[in-house]
């Protein structure tokens, strides 16, 4: 579903990420795991248009997507929760999810969020709240649940544990592993490379700007330089 | 009477207010221009009636026309730039656009340019007719205001002034609505011109320099940015202290100047935004009511 080829991008000046291939599959469910400044943040942003490729091939279902402008790949249903939630703060969950759900017809707006309030019961019960006055934890979940206004074929998610809890970060993965379940495909950069390995089916490891790494899930989890480096020995 | 020209200069405020409101509140897009705008729409207008004997009720429309016009290029050059470099640019727009009216032959130069009452069926306006367009125009960008938090476009603007990488990774086009915000904006700022310049019967360069920005923009932030009615209440209170108390006046820019550093300060959110003093007096008041029942 999505193909990266030698992907190399700066940010302003300085190059971030280098020579970068990865693959994700329709259906899978893959991580990216690195230290802090590995890159992976970028990465993501280069994906959803935020950040532009330098060279290299960037290909969506087979079309070449690097010149697209981040709005034209969101109607092509990739969706992406960034870090550090970036939720609408003066904006109620409401029009949060509304927005989620911009490129989609307004009639099919209340079956989707239905859906998102399925999954996460709290945002029902928030609707008219303004975003900025909830916790750490009901953002991430507004910020999940507004990309999922999409119906994404491709979830990028960008550090979904950062400032949470250790019981909200297992209940946000825990709500990432249900939708790739139901057919989602899924690719997360994630700092907490125990959890993301244990949910996922494959990974990569980005260190400064290089994948270093990449294989099934359980092999890298298994993995000596792996367990040093990310699973703390 | 002293009171109906109180009453149209309080008219005038308010529009330039909410219009400058639009641009800098709900779209985020910092403005210190917007005074350059408003001359425009009073030089087309005064151009249009005067030299090529328009009506002025279609003048009028088409004074907003051409500020719009222009500022839908500053627009398109807002989304290039950064917050701060759109804040100075605009700073300059204002001095390069009062310096064409001081010194093009066409625009009156120096000399500045007498502008006809208009005429409306027969009727010559005086004071009286035109504070009545002035309370039809402010009433018609009032509910415009009042509907737009609610609306797609108040909705997408809430998004990009937000987090915009967020709203563009949603599907929201943030040019688009930056530029749509310039245009409405500024043609409200135009048709202002026009009825200001209807109204004085005389126009000249300086009327529309940028001190006139910067009180407009303190109107707008005195009564709270990005709030539907804050702005005009901004409008109101700056627009009669001159009036009531003699060192406003003289000292115009230093009033307004210490009042943005205030209110950045201590009041961002403005008079009547979220959480500002007096809101927290209001919902004071209404809970000790019901505590004592």
């Amino acid at each position: 579903m999505l193909e990266i080829r030698n992907l190399n991008a700066h940010y302003g000046h300085s190059q971030v990420l280098y020579d970068i291939s990865i693959d994700v599959k329709a259906g899978e469910f893959v991580s990216i795991i690195g230290a802090n400044g590995a890159g992976k943040s970028t990465l993501m942003k280069v994906i959803m248009g935020l950040v532009p490729v330098s060279s290299g091939k960037l290909l969506f279902k087979g079309n070449e997507i690097s010149r697209l402008e981040p709005w034209q790949r969101a109607g092509m249903k990739i969706a992406y929760v960034p870090e550090g939630r970036r939720v609408f703060g003066e904006l109620t969950v409401a029009e949060n999810l509304r927005i989620g759900g911009w490129v989609e017809p307004p009639q099919d707006l209340p079956r989707r969020v239905e859906k998102v309030v399925a999954i996460f019961p709290r945002l029902g019960e928030r609707m008219n709240q303004a975003a900025r006055t909830m916790s750490g934890g009901e953002q991430q979940m507004l910020a999940i649940g507004r990309a999922l206004m999409l119906e994404p074929e491709l979830l990028l998610v960008d550090e979904i544990s950062m400032g949470l809890m250790p019981i909200l970060v297992n209940r946000c993965f825990e709500v990432l592993k249900q939708l790739s379940e139901a057919g989602t495909t899924i690719l997360l950069v994630e700092q907490n490379a125990r959890k993301a390995l244990g949910v996922s089916h494959r990974g990569y490891v980005l260190e400064t700007g290089h994948i270093v790494l990449e294989g099934e899930a359980t092999r890298l989890r298994d993995d000596d330089a792996v367990r040093r480096a990310y699973l703390g020995g | 009477m002293y009171e109906q020209v109180v009453a149209i200069n309080i008219g005038l405020a308010m529009l330039l207010a909410m219009s400058l409101n639009i641009i800098t509140g709900f779209a985020g897009q910092p403005t210190l221009g917007h005074a350059a705008f408003y001359g425009i729409g009073a030089y087309t207008s005064a151009l249009l009636t005067a030299k090529a004997g328009w009506p002025f009720l279609l003048a009028l429309p088409a004074a907003g026309l051409v500020a719009a016009v222009v500022g839908v290029l500053l627009g398109l050059f807002s989304v290039r730039v950064r917050e701060d470099f759109l804040a100075v640019t605009t700073i300059g727009i204002n001095f390069v656009v009062v310096a064409i009216f001081q010194y093009v032959e066409l625009f009156g130069a120096s000399l500045g340019l007498a502008v006809p009452k208009p005429v409306l069926f027969g009727l010559r306006f005086g004071n009286t007719e035109i504070l009545i367009l002035l309370v039809i125009l402010n009433i018609l960008v009032y509910l415009f205001i009042r509907h737009l938090p609610t609306s797609w476009l108040g909705l997408a603007l809430g998004g990009v002034r937000n987090e915009e990488d967020a709203a563009a990774s949603l599907g929201v086009n943030p040019d688009h609505y930056k530029v749509f915000a310039f245009g409405i904006g500024t043609f409200i700022a135009g048709m202002t011109g026009s009825v200001y310049a209807h109204f004085m019967g005389f126009i000249s360069s300086s009327d529309f320099a940028f001190p006139v920005s910067v009180g407009v923009l303190s109107m707008a932030v005195l009564g709270g940015l990005g709030t539907v009615s804050g702005p005009l209440l901004g409008a109101v209170i700056l627009t009669l202290s001159p009036e009531v108390f003699r060192f406003v006046s003289d000292y115009r820019m230093l009033v307004y100047g210490g009042l943005l550093v205030l209110m950045m300060r201590f009041q961002p959110q403005g008079l009547i935004g979220d959480d500002s003093f007096l809101r927290r007096k209001w919902i004071g008041l209404f809970s000790r009511g019901k505590g004592g029942e």
